[in-house]
């Protein structure tokens, strides 16, 4: 990844969504439960040095490729390479006791979640401006997060489930699957491209 | 049930199954989206001036 793609991953989606999850939380709870960030300038380093080491474990065992070159590796297997650094990273610590809440203890498994959301839909904003549908890459803009499926009565909202999937794996130290991860990526992006293709109707 | 062999027997035969039929990944990296959006001036998340 060139240094200027990272400039603008940082910038445009880590970065953001750190500080977006970080506003949510009241001055308070920032104190009762110490909750605190690396250093910026040392995250954003320690981010992009372990995506790297990351890509490249992932290109060594998993794309055999008849010894050519150029190994590339998709946008859904960039977007689950910064999720899994990101939920291994730990970026918000926090002490754990009593009256600590949902948004608190998920801290980090959202920030994995959301900053590989935002990922595929970077992707899909720049796929319809590159295909000529810049009235597309607008709607989707605007509307500012991926569309993702109703769930059924008695399970959490989809984005919701799966950041606490993120952190149960976590907790009980599964190794972060990035292939699985990815397919879940692919989903979510053909999900959306068929709403925003209108080839299926989705009632929100 | 199947006894699992030698890991680098597994993996020499596992290569092989990838390999075939495979189709070269010829998708957009993501350092030509990002130029394409920058040259658009598009910004997702960071403060916009409007």
């Amino acid at each position: 990844m060139l240094d200027i793609t990272y400039e603008y991953v940082w910038q445009e989606i880590i970065y953001p969504n750190i500080k977006l999850l970080l506003d949510e939380i009241s001055d308070d709870d920032i104190e009762r439960f110490e909750i605190a960030v690396l250093n910026e300038k040392i995250l954003k380093r320690t981010v992009l040095s372990n995506y790297e080491k990351k890509k490249n474990r992932l290109k060594e065992i998993y794309h055999f490729d008849n010894g050519e070159s150029d190994q590339r590796i998709d946008i859904h297997k960039v977007a689950a390479c910064f999720a899994s650094v990101l939920i291994e990273d730990k970026v918000f610590d926090f002490s754990i006791k009593e009256g600590l809440t949902d948004n608190i203890f998920l801290l980090n498994a959202k920030l994995a979640y959301n900053v590989s959301l935002d990922i595929i839909w970077m992707s899909l904003v720049y796929h319809y401006i590159n295909c000529g549908h810049e009235d597309i890459a607008d709607k989707i803009l605007k509307k500012g997060t991926l569309y993702v499926p109703i769930t059924s009565n008695g399970h959490d909202e989809y984005n919701i489930g799966r950041q606490k999937t993120i952190a149960l794996n976590d907790v009980f130290e599964n190794e972060f699957d990035i292939l699985t991860y990815s397919d879940m990526m692919f989903w979510i992006e053909h999900y959306n491209r068929q709403i925003y293709e209108q080839k299926i109707k989705v009632h929100f | 049930m199947r006894k699992k062999q030698n890991i680098d027997i597994e993996l020499a035969a596992l290569k092989e199954v990838v390999r075939r039929n495979k189709i070269k990944n010829t998708g957009e990296r993501i350092d030509d989206m990002v130029s394409v959006l920058m040259k658009k001036g598009i910004k997702l998340r960071s403060p916009r001036l409007n």
